[in-house]
């Protein structure tokens, strides 16, 4: 069962939530620095250079003559922007920290790294999608060792925070995940292997500040599961 | 037995006695006394509830599930649907709602199983089927199947979860859990494997 929806409208699909999604990441690392001001020039610096692959994304799109669907981007970030604005609210920096950090850029390491494969056919791409994949994993460097700081020697509070924040970050995300599954395969890679690198990369980050590796698998995929059996039934997540 | 725990072990002993006639074609050595007794039971064989539906999913299954090499017997039965087995019966006993019979049953179908798993992964050992090699194998004997797992979800719930604890998307959670921990220690790579069992479980 491969699914397929005409390249072009996959495209816009696809760099519509590239490109709002690092919107998205860009004012949520804003947040985080205002919650930890002692963090305010590393995180704002993440923040700049989430923007710039937004920029980056746009004018790529724009040479290619792709027109970013914002409408299916608005769809799907919705339920992200409520749930970083709940966290902010509350001054949750450790839950932006996993849903951010881990959560979505494993989404977009997922999808940019095999990204790399196709970008030949998008001339100008290959570049941008490369240097944001480098610059999401060193987000995700950082918010790793700030995790394990914070959390040495209390990882049980840690797989308590992971599991309070995957309820909703991960059926968000993983939700998200499962709605570009089909454009991911029309434009020649595998929405589900893009999906598996999702959960591997996730569930390995969060082994990486100590869950361990059982409790991490069975949380994250005891929420992927209900997702995938939508995606394959044909349902939209969100 | 209820009506609904009858269509549940009637189905279970379809997947039994597959693995049984399969164990008995390519590695007799698999077909362990518990797992024979428990197919003997005679509420085991005396169970004929049936659910058109799930049945017809099930032959499906089973039609895929029937490999025509030891190896993947090995991997895709003894390996995989094994520690299935297990999680499967693990979620009965620990559905109150059942009943003691279902239990005891569970219980037996369990331990045999172990017994089997045990001796697979003695053998995959002794005959050096590991790390790569068996990443590739596993793949190639279980995919199909994986994906034919998941179709089963949403029917599987719909004749059981409102009789047991028993959902299954925890199930399969708990089983991709074990195949990790397990295939790790068999030196497949544990990231690679995370990968390609999320992916075959949308396939299909």
């Amino acid at each position: 069962m491969l699914r397929t929806l005409p390249v072009d409208e996959a495209m816009s699909q696809l760099m519509g939530l590239a490109i709002f999604g690092e919107k998205v990441a860009a004012r949520t690392y804003v947040l985080m620095s205002k919650i930890k001001p002692q963090f305010d020039q590393l995180l704002r610096k993440f923040s700049h250079m989430e923007g710039q692959h937004g920029t980056w994304f746009m004018d790529g799109s724009r040479s290619n003559k792709i027109e970013p669907d914002k409408a299916f981007a608005d769809r799907e970030l919705g339920y992200l922007i409520d749930q970083v604005d709940e966290y902010y609210k509350q001054k949750d920096f450790n839950a932006l920290a996993i849903l951010q950090g881990f959560i979505v850029e494993s989404l977009a390491i997922a999808t940019y790294e095999p990204f790399l494969e196709v970008a030949h056919k998008y001339p100008g791409s290959e570049k941008a999608f490369a240097q944001a994949l480098a610059d999401e994993r060193y987000h995700v460097d950082w918010i790793t060792r700030y995790l394990r700081l914070e959390f040495f020697e209390s990882e049980n509070n840690f797989l308590q925070l992971a599991e309070r924040v995957n309820t909703q970050g991960v059926d968000c995300i993983g939700g998200s995940m499962m709605n570009i599954v089909d454009c991911l395969n029309s434009v020649g890679l595998s929405g589900a292997d893009c999906s598996g690198t999702m959960v591997a990369e996730y569930t390995g980050l969060l082994e990486s500040v100590g869950i361990d590796s059982e409790s991490a698998t069975k949380n994250v995929m005891g929420i992927f599961m209900p997702l995938i059996r939508k995606y394959k039934q044909g349902e939209r997540t969100k | 037995m209820s009506t609904i725990e009858q269509t549940f072990w009637s189905e279970m002993k379809k997947l039994e006695d597959l693995a049984v006639s399969q164990y008995t074609k390519f590695i007799p050595e698999l077909n362990c006394s518990k797992k024979q007794n428990f197919l003997k039971n005679k509420s085991i064989a005396s169970a004929n509830g049936s659910d058109a539906p799930l049945t017809t999913e099930i032959g499906r299954l089973i039609q895929i599930a029937t490999k025509n090499s030891r190896e993947q017997t090995l991997l895709l039965q003894g390996l995989s649907l094994e520690l299935l087995g297990q999680s499967i019966y693990k979620a009965v006993l620990n559905s109150p709602s059942l009943s003691e019979n279902a239990h005891k049953l569970a219980e037996e179908a369990d331990l045999a199983s172990q017994e089997v798993f045990n001796q697979v992964l003695s053998i995959l050992r002794k005959e050096n089927l590991v790390g790569d090699p068996l990443f590739k194998s596993f793949i190639s004997a279980t995919q199909d199947v994986f994906g034919q797992l998941d179709s089963m979800g949403a029917l599987i719930d719909e004749t059981f979860s409102n009789h047991s604890q028993l959902r299954f998307d925890d199930v399969l959670a708990d089983t991709v859990t074990e195949l990790l921990k397990h295939g790790s220690q068999l030196g497949m790579d544990r990231r690679k494997l995370l990968r390609q069992l999320t992916s075959a479980l949308m396939a299909g």
